[in-house]
């Protein structure tokens, strides 16, 4: 059953493995209702990066979290790989596999080890033995250049290190996307390569990306599309280069403009 | 780094502490004007006629099992309690809330004469099940509100980050916030059970044959209360340090990964 509606649903959305329709979100803030997203509408396609720009409070991270249902949503619709929340058959954890997520602060889980780290979520959530879970963590760690650290705990690694592990164990549930919010944010500035590499890497071998980043030169190069988010809308939607060069928006070419001063 | 400029300050005031301390003892014990004598007291560790334990020790069995069986149950107790504190359902969470506070806030004492003398005497309990029911219970509210406080300061990424893998709620809870809240607790929990087995020595009152109930009957027939009273309590003393010492030897083990 489940198996023919899945089929049926990625038909409908042909290969949108992200849809997003006019949802909306709002805070209970001291001054009343405050909108976080005002009727956001996005489609992530396979293969596509997209990175969402915007000045802190313009709604990028609540678009991420909504998109894995760690905040929930006042209206609107969220469809990931065919299954909408809410309509969908499938219990929300089993939607959440489709997608990994990378945090700002990592958010490694501090009593596991590195290995422990990366294998826990195939072995729970895919029912893998340990041998093969541990397989699978220790190719991932190998590829985010960490297979000496394996035996590590989260604490003895640096900043950049906690994000590559983190990158790894995202990955190891195999997901179709891989959200990313602002992965860089919480680096020192010389350890932000270590981080953005990887995430090249990954875009390079075709994995479907949506990042939230203040690195716009890296936002550059790895995107596929860039975005301004606005008050908890889309104002651009551009290809990076048209996006950096020839902004439309007056706020964007604001926003570009303060950060090249 | 500053320079640690008045660390003799500090070693100055060590000294004259134990300087003071050491001779308000050995003026009250010359004031006393007491021949000690602790040599009797060996006969009521091990009885030399009858060739088994003495007062002593069984006394100190008897704390032993009080306090073990009251700290297995009032950690059982206590964890389900703490559970039912942060559920969402208000007249569970009010009533646990409304338990903890009534056995946080009597004395342990009058805890004890209620259970023994009202409960007790309804439901025939022993002496022994009176006080070990009392002191579990009296446990398990504190063991339920260090288990309530330590569940609400879980850090909300480490939740988002579970969830965002794909784990349902029962995983969560399982391997990745019990491991880490029980970690937390274990400070506070060893804290609690030291306090739980000096306490136990209140259920002498109800006479349970514990340690100190076993020092009163020596006292009764020896009248040496001094020796006595000196000896129990360095008893308390080992058993509980042998106690923490494990609890910090376990924090020890276990804090690998948690603060580096």
């Amino acid at each position: 059953m489940v198996k023919a509606e899945s089929q049926q649903g990625s038909d409908q959305k042909s290969q949108a493995l992200i849809s997003l329709r006019s949802v909306s979100k709002s805070y209970q803030g001291p001054q009343g209702l405050h909108p976080v997203l005002q009727g956001l509408s996005l489609d992530v396609m396979k293969g596509e990066r997209l990175s969402l720009i915007g000045p802190s409070g313009s709604g990028k991270s609540t678009c991420l979290r909504v998109i894995n249902a760690l905040e929930t949503i006042s209206g609107g619709e969220i469809t990931v790989c065919g299954h909408t929340y809410g309509q969908s058959s499938l219990p929300v954890h089993k939607i959440r596999q489709f997608t990994g997520m990378v945090f700002q602060r990592f958010e490694l889980f501090p009593h596991l080890s590195v290995l422990e780290n990366v294998a826990l979520a195939p072995r729970l959530t895919k029912s893998w033995a340990k041998d093969r879970a541990e397989a699978k963590a220790h190719e991932l760690l190998e590829r985010v250049g960490l297979k000496d650290h394996v035996l590590k705990y989260p604490s003895q690694l640096s900043g950049g290190q906690q994000q590559r592990v983190s990158i790894a164990r995202a990955l190891a549930i195999e997901p179709e996307v891989l959200l990313c919010d602002e992965p860089t944010s919480a680096l020192d500035p010389e350890l932000v390569h270590e981080v953005t590499d990887i995430l090249q890497d990954l875009a390079d071998g075709g994995m479907t990306m949506l990042i939230v980043t203040h690195e716009m030169a890296f936002a550059r190069r790895v995107s596929t599309a860039c975005l301004f988010l606005e008050g908890g809308r889309i104002v651009e939607q551009a290809t990076p280069d048209e996006f950096f060069d020839n902004p439309k928006h007056p706020r964007l070419q604001q926003f570009l403009r303060i950060l090249h001063a | 780094m500053y320079p640690r400029k008045l660390s003799w300050i500090f070693t100055i005031l060590s000294v004259m502490v134990l300087l003071g301390a050491s001779s308000l003892l050995f003026l009250s014990f010359q004031r006393l004007d007491y021949t000690w004598d602790f040599a009797f007291l060996k006969d009521y560790f091990w009885e030399p006629t009858s060739g088994k334990p003495g007062l002593i020790l069984q006394g100190l069995w008897g704390t032993f099992y009080i306090s073990l069986l009251s700290i297995v149950g009032g950690s059982v107790i206590g964890l389900l309690l703490g559970l039912v504190m942060i559920c969402p359902e208000p007249l569970a969470r009010k009533s646990a809330t409304v338990f903890v506070d009534v056995f946080r806030n009597t004395p342990v004492l009058v805890q004890l004469y209620v259970m023994y003398f009202i409960v007790g005497t309804a439901l025939e309990l022993s002496p022994e099940m009176a006080g070990i029911l009392t002191l579990s219970l009296f446990c398990s509210a504190y063991v339920a509100d260090i288990f309530r406080a330590n569940v609400l300061e879980f850090d909300k990424g480490q939740w988002d980050a579970a969830r965002a893998m794909g784990l349902h709620q029962g995983q969560i809870a399982l391997y990745i916030m019990a491991p880490q809240i029980l970690r937390r607790m274990l400070p506070a929990l060893v804290g609690q059970f030291v306090s739980l087995v000096k306490d136990s020595s209140l259920v002498s009152v109800i006479s349970v044959n514990d340690l100190t109930k076993s020092a009163l009957n020596v006292i009764a027939v020896s009248f040496r209360s001094f020796e006595t009273w000196f000896v129990i309590a360095i008893i308390y003393c080992l058993l509980n340090y042998a106690l923490s010492s494990y609890g910090r030897y376990l924090e020890r083990r276990l804090r690998v990964g948690l603060y580096g």
